[in-house]
């Protein structure tokens, strides 16, 4: 039976290892490699056509209202599409009792505009605005109109509303792996869901510590009942 | 004087003490391996439904919509009018929480903070909200069911937030997949005596990543599978051990029952009344009893056709509870030919008097191997190619030693049970051309959407696991465990290995 058990180990343990290793390497795209952490995504990105969202006067301002600043909001990107005359912008991020304004000069034309953010200690709601700064100069900002991508913040050009979901992004400053994403994740769930994150953590070890040795002990106790049983008449 | 022993109390409930006693000493006496597989199950559904993100399994939303419009109000909701597609605790939740572009954008995450919280919850306090989600609804065509099933646990649930009323109804799958999984080790049993190889057979259900994924969403999908596990066990016992009018009763209600679940699940009744016919001719009961089991078998099904009407007939469904993917017709003449060509280019490559097919980019591999093991989400969530091309290998390796099994064991096993694998083989052949010829009707409309997704394949999981089961049966007794304990350690690390990927994706 010692054997036996010798038999259905080993062929599990290599299969598990090797699917671990080309999940780790080669299957999961982030399981084994840092990558850059969206910690959110107020407005996402259009699918088929780009809807433009133009600046083309100095003083033009773009806003995006109910956008939520957290401390994991560290990085926004606002795409942008190429016009040639790229302008000196002014940014702006606004909620109860947080502010924070920066000048951005001459990005590549075209491409996502990039600020950094100092964070708030607590989530807050606020408002996301972009100005135009210098005369004769057009930025085209990237909005969407599909209905796939609706999402709650409200766009505005100088304080009257459009119908396009103006993109924006954020992102964590650091890349992260997936094992130090783990906490951050279990306390995602647990804030949409009823179970706190320590039971998630025992869920989690129970399930990538059961599965395996489960399977295992499945077989295991099958050939056992097996050898035990009487022959067949 | 006092008695030496005071009374012993009558328990209140003396019926359920005696339940519970017959219960726990049925779990004491069930095979150990059957209960290890059913707590991966539980262990494994229970994972999923925190995995998914809320509202984000295929078509959930619209899912939620029905049973809670259901619950709230007693009325189905309409399918083509309405005021609200979702009831506005619904839609506050796809949007203020940022769930609805996580269906489309891989990279959209939810607003999770707890300020976006106390906004959803301040502006969803309102009772009223949860009621006027009349329609339109697009799955409002489905069979009830389901939905019917999953508004009285809504009812029940211990909470009225949405967020977790949805976590309750995501677990209401849970012992519907031990069901499940219940019925395929049945089915095991009637088919092979050694208890590895129905450990084998019920592995293979149990750890499917796709089995765990659709037990954490809401979804119809989940009771449909059931019920065909449920038929095709109680299939293979009425043909093997005879024709009763219990059995009759039982095996066209779950058929029935199939199709109040969901349209695909249409299928499985011509199949059970094959098993019928099957244990009929094998059998021969005398006309009296005959009539007996037709009458027992008739009941049933029309109770559950006269319930599936009565629910459905009150809102603008036409009266049918069949909509959708299954009786979807395009503008385009239906044709025997195209649908014949469509069928063979889907497997095999284009013949040369062969016009090309509907759809030409959509096949073998991504149906059979892309989406029944390893697309979760809204077929956003996939593993690498290589994982995909691994089980290619695997699979077709399992093919030749299925049909090598077969062939080998023909006339020493398998041809005295020929009734028995004509009906399995029916059932596989029946629901599966169902599904092509669902597609070919939608594909008239939009060539591009072939409407046939991975756990479409999930009610045919018995059938999968006993094709394994033969296929490692084929290998010897030597030989065959090793494989068997390959396969299923496979199987665990890409079931580990697709809640990782889940998990990234919406929560990362």
């Amino acid at each position: 039976m010692r054997r036996r058990a010798l038999w259905i180990g080993v062929p599990v343990l290599v299969a598990l290892l090797t699917m671990a290793g080309l999940m780790k390497w080669r299957g999961l795209p982030y399981l084994g490699v840092e990558r850059s952490i969206v910690s959110a995504t107020p407005t996402v990105g259009p699918f088929a056509g780009v809807a433009p969202l133009d600046l083309t006067h100095r003083g033009d301002k773009i806003c995006n209202d109910q956008i939520t600043y957290s401390p994991d909001t560290q990085v926004v990107h606002l795409p942008t599409t190429p016009t040639g005359r790229p302008g000196n912008v002014r940014f702006e991020a606004s909620a109860p009792g947080y502010r924070v304004t920066r000048t951005v000069k001459a990005w590549p034309d075209g491409q996502e505009l990039v600020v950094n953010l100092p964070t708030p200690k607590k989530p807050v709601i606020g408002t996301l605005c972009v100005t135009l700064l210098q005369p004769h100069r057009h930025i085209t900002f990237v909005g969407t109109y599909e209905s796939r991508t609706f999402a709650r913040p409200q766009a505005t050009i100088n304080g009257r509303p459009v119908d396009a979901e103006w993109t924006t992004t954020f992102y964590q400053a650091k890349p992260e792996r997936f094992s130090d994403r783990l906490p951050a994740m279990l306390h995602h769930i647990s804030a949409l869901s009823w179970p706190g994150a320590w039971l998630l953590w025992v869920l989690l070890a129970i399930v990538v510590a059961g599965v395996p040795l489960g399977v295992v002990a499945a077989l295991w106790l099958a050939l056992r009942a097996d050898a035990a049983a009487p022959p067949p008449a | 004087m006092l008695p030496r022993t005071a009374p012993r109390l009558r328990s209140p409930l003396p019926g359920a003490r005696a339940h519970a006693r017959r219960a726990w000493g049925a779990t004491r006496t069930a095979p150990r391996p059957l209960l290890i597989l059913l707590a991966l199950t539980a262990v494994l559904g229970v994972a999923w439904c925190f995995a998914t993100a809320p509202l984000n399994g295929p078509d959930e939303s619209a899912h939620v919509s029905y049973i809670q419009h259901l619950a709230e109000t007693g009325h189905v909701p309409h399918a083509d009018t309405g005021t609200a597609s979702n009831s506005g605790e619904v839609e506050n939740a796809l949007f203020i929480l940022g769930l609805h572009p996580m269906e489309f954008w891989p990279y959209a995450k939810a607003n999770w903070t707890k300020a976006d919280l106390d906004r959803y919850h301040a502006l969803t306090r309102d009772p009223a909200l949860r009621k006027n989600g009349d329609g339109p609804n697009a799955v409002a065509r489905n069979p009830p069911l389901y939905y019917l099933l999953e508004a009285v646990w809504y009812r029940v649930a211990p909470s009225h937030d949405l967020l977790h009323r949805l976590v309750w109804l995501r677990l209401f799958n849970v012992p519907l997949a031990l069901l499940t999984v219940l019925f395929t080790w049945l089915a095991a049993a009637l088919a092979f005596r050694a208890t590895w190889l129905r450990t084998v057979v019920t592995g293979v259900a149990a750890i499917h990543p796709q089995l765990g994924f659709m037990t954490g969403v809401v979804n119809p999908d989940a009771l449909l599978t059931t019920l065909y596990a449920a038929g095709i066990w109680l299939g293979l016992v009425t043909i093997r051990e005879g024709l009763t009018p219990a059995r009759a009763a039982w095996l066209m209600g779950i058929g029935a029952g199939a199709a109040a679940t969901q349209g695909r699940g249409i299928p499985l009744i011509p199949a059970v009344m094959l098993a019928l016919a099957l244990a009929w001719w094998r059998f021969r009961p005398d006309r009296r009893r005959t009539l007996r089991i037709a009458v027992a078998a008739a009941v049933p099904l029309l109770v559950i056709a006269v319930i599936t009407y009565l629910v459905t007939s009150s809102t603008d469904t036409g009266g049918g509870a069949y909509g959708g993917e299954v009786t979807r017709h395009g503008g385009a003449a239906f044709s025997w030919r195209q649908f014949g060509s469509y069928v063979w280019q889907f497997y095999f490559k284009q013949l040369s008097f062969m016009a090309p097919s509907i759809n030409h980019v959509y096949g073998y591999r991504q149906l059979y191997i892309e989406r029944f093991f390893g697309v979760f989400g809204s077929l956003e969530i996939m593993f690498s190619t290589v994982v995909y091309d691994l089980i290619q290998v695997v699979a077709a390796v399992g093919l030749a030693l299925l049909f090598g099994a077969i062939c080998g064991r023909w006339r020493t096993h398998l041809a005295a049970r020929w009734p028995e694998l004509a009906f399995l083989a029916a059932v596989t052949v029946i629901t599966i051309f169902e599904l092509h010829l669902a597609a070919y009707r939608n594909m008239l409309d939009n060539p591009v959407d072939p409407l046939l997704v991975g756990r479409y394949l999930l009610p045919l999981l018995p059938v999968f696991g006993l094709a394994v089961g033969v296929a490692v049966h084929g290998l010897g007794r030597r030989l065959g465990p090793v494989v068997a304990a390959s396969v299923l350690g496979g199987g665990a690390m890409l079931s580990l290995g697709s809640l990782a990927i889940t998990l990234v994706r919406y929560w990362g």
